[in-house]
């Protein structure tokens, strides 16, 4: 695909994410097909309520992106895509009025949720993309929200953060990255699955902590080690520490708790996805 | 027994058997399914997860048990020698204290 701007007026596509809606305005074919893949769940046709307006052009040898107050430039198309999806995801988490931001990626298996917990850098987009192969359901490898009232987790759809050593491993333990990577770097989870993301609470929490080691293994943690562990990769939110102590705390007693210490990323992968199987047919046994 | 996995050892300058600690209003205790505990301080967001019979420990720092009589209830239960029990009820009591999650009963000190 050509990046080229369309030649006709900028398309506008109409989304509410999570409660926040936005209209995305470009002339970039590529920039539109981008954000369309990643916020496939939340198109809203009807544009009925009117939200902030994201923006993608190029302007002579630049391309600017905005998003409110939130404006930038980037010398190609990939970083400006990044630097919007980045400011949308910031915006979406600032509206949220009720529910509970954790630092997570989810995947699922069936109608079950998977949370990998862990601070930036622990491999969670990594170990996601790698779980994707292996027939889980990727719906984001950053961030999800918790509805206080039903526990049930919504994640928030985020382009996969994956730097060269991730994609060398990923390319190792066979995974293959779609088109868009090459051309932007830019891959939502849809790319990887294309199966929809179902309403369900977490039934299994893994916190991945470090060192690695040579094989991986798993360690049974108590429930409110998880929920200590879950607080701490929670930002600021519209509860308050106790509010959402509880919160978290419920999450974890209806989950089953492990640490994770991983290993090589395909031995991670596959240690990940015995356990997640496991863990199902105890849920059905 | 082994109240908390991770503590730090702790030094326990001034308790004796009858010392009394109170839990302070600052800090939440909620008690998980899986009887462990979460201790949380509302005033430094620091967060403790503990085990069983530390939570046991934690509730009885109501300002009605002395140590010593802590160590009596958790030998009265736990398979363990009581200079075992009552070595670690202290070690945790000391880290409570110097985190700042109990105090000294203002009437026992």
């Amino acid at each position: 695909m050509s990046l080229a701007p369309l030649q006709q007026p900028a398309a506008d596509d109409s989304f509410c994410v999570h409660g926040f809606p936005f209209v995305l305005r470009t002339n970039f074919g590529e920039a539109r097909d981008s954000f369309a893949r990643l916020y496939r769940q939340f198109l809203n046709p009807s544009g009925a309520e009117i939200g902030a307006e994201a923006v993608v052009c190029n302007e002579s040898d630049r391309f600017r992106w905005g998003l409110q107050e939130k404006t930038g430039a980037s010398v190609d198309l990939g970083s400006a895509l990044w630097s919007l999806e980045s400011a949308l995801c910031e915006a979406i988490l600032r509206s949220q009025q009720t529910w509970i931001a954790i630092h997570a990626a989810t995947v699922y298996s069936g109608n079950s949720a998977v949370m990998l917990i862990g601070p930036s850098g622990a491999g969670k987009s990594t170990l996601s993309v790698a779980l994707s192969r292996r027939s889980f359901t990727l719906a984001t490898d950053d961030v999800a929200f918790i509805d206080p009232e039903t526990l049930e987790v919504h994640p928030i759809p985020r382009c996969v953060h994956l730097d060269r050593r991730s994609v060398e491993l990923l390319d190792a333990d066979g995974v293959r990255l779609p088109e868009s990577w090459k051309r932007i770097s830019f891959v939502a989870p849809v790319d990887l699955n294309s199966r929809p993301i179902p309403r369900c609470r977490a039934g299994l929490l893994i916190y991945i902590a470090a060192p690695r080691a040579e094989r991986p293994y798993f360690k049974p943690v108590s429930q409110s080690e998880m929920a200590a562990r879950l607080l701490s990769e929670t930002g600021q939110g519209p509860l308050s520490d106790s509010e959402a102590l509880q919160v978290l705390a419920k999450v974890s007693s209806s989950a089953a708790c492990f640490s994770l210490i991983p290993g090589s990323l395909s031995e991670t992968a596959d240690a990940v996805s015995d356990l997640i199987l496991r863990h199902r047919v105890a849920e059905f046994g | 027994m082994g109240p908390a996995r991770g503590l730090q050892k702790e030094s326990a300058p001034g308790l004796v058997g009858e010392s009394v600690l109170i839990r302070r209003t600052e800090v939440e205790g909620h008690t998980l399914p899986d009887q462990s505990c979460l201790l949380f301080d509302q005033r430094s967001r620091t967060s403790l997860p503990i085990n069983e019979s530390a939570g046991r420990i934690w509730h009885l720092c109501d300002g009605n048990h002395t140590l010593d009589q802590i160590v009596d209830d958790l030998a009265s239960i736990y398979d363990a020698e009581r200079a075992q029990i009552d070595n670690d009820v202290r070690e945790f009591l000391a880290f409570l204290e110097r985190h700042g999650f109990v105090e000294r009963h203002s009437s026992f000190q």
